[in-house]
């Protein structure tokens, strides 16, 4: 798994490629908490590569999602794919997640 | 011919390799995506729950792995050398009290996208059943 962030005004982007289960979450919990130490408030986590997610991978998100909001920021996800949305409706992390079909979408709602 | 079984220390360098075996097994079914998808969850996240709470990661002791197909029925059975759980009380990972939790949700996962669940009575073996029938999960939908 690969994270790459740009910045477009306020708004970090991170981009992921790849899985984010297990093996892989530790990973993305460094790339936001990266995030979150140079004080950044608007992020937007892009899966748009992310055929596969498992409950490691949605938990890291969870956590990204509460770090980001106690510190007075905003996290979107954008770009879920077919069976990866799938499980934030069963798991209901639909609702509690803001979640957008594109980048500008979401980048219109900041 | 007996199942197919095999073994992998508990350590999650091997859940790879061992979904792989599994997922090369049903390659031959022709299912579809999504439904190999179900699969592969529902079998690693009983892994991860074999290495992490039933051997509690001690890499010295074995999760154990079986898996048939026969009549349109996928069985994989999962099991560790803990002393099992309480399979019946599992809290709900959808409600307001535990939405924001990080445990509880690969239970939940295989619950919703299996169409049958069973234990054994201590709880340290999961048997997972998913019905297919012309490349597609005929089951419940997740």
């Amino acid at each position: 798994m690969v994270v790459k962030d740009k910045k477009v005004g306020e708004v970090v982007i991170l981009t992921v490629d790849g899985e984010i289960n297990f093996n892989s979450s530790p990973d993305f919990r460094k790339a936001f908490l990266k995030v979150l130490d140079s004080k950044e408030q608007k992020v937007i986590v892009n899966l748009a590569s992310v055929a596969y997610v498992d409950s490691s991978g949605l938990a890291t998100l969870v956590e990204a999602h509460q770090k980001i909001k106690n510190s007075g920021g905003r996290l979107k996800l954008t770009n879920l794919t077919g069976k990866v949305k799938s499980l934030f409706e069963i798991t209901k992390l639909e609702k509690l997640f803001e979640i957008f079909p594109s980048e500008e979408e979401a980048l219109k709602v900041f | 011919m007996t199942d197919p079984k095999f073994e992998i220390p508990s350590d999650p360098k091997y859940i790879k390799e061992a979904s792989a075996k599994v997922l090369d097994f049903i390659k031959e079914l022709g299912l579809d995506k999504d439904t190999v998808f179900d699969i592969r969850l529902c079998l690693e996240e009983a892994i991860i729950n074999a290495i992490k709470y039933g051997n509690k990661c001690d890499k010295n002791l074995p999760v154990n792995i079986s898996y048939s197909f026969g009549d349109n029925r996928l069985e994989i059975v999962i099991r560790d050398q803990g002393s099992g759980f309480d399979y019946g009380n599992i809290p709900d990972p959808r409600s307001n009290g535990n939405i924001l939790k990080h445990g509880g949700r690969g239970l939940f996962l295989i619950r919703n996208l299996m169409d049958k669940v069973e234990f054994n009575n201590s709880g340290n073996e999961i048997k997972m059943v998913k019905f297919l029938s012309g490349g597609k999960s005929d089951g419940r939908k997740g």
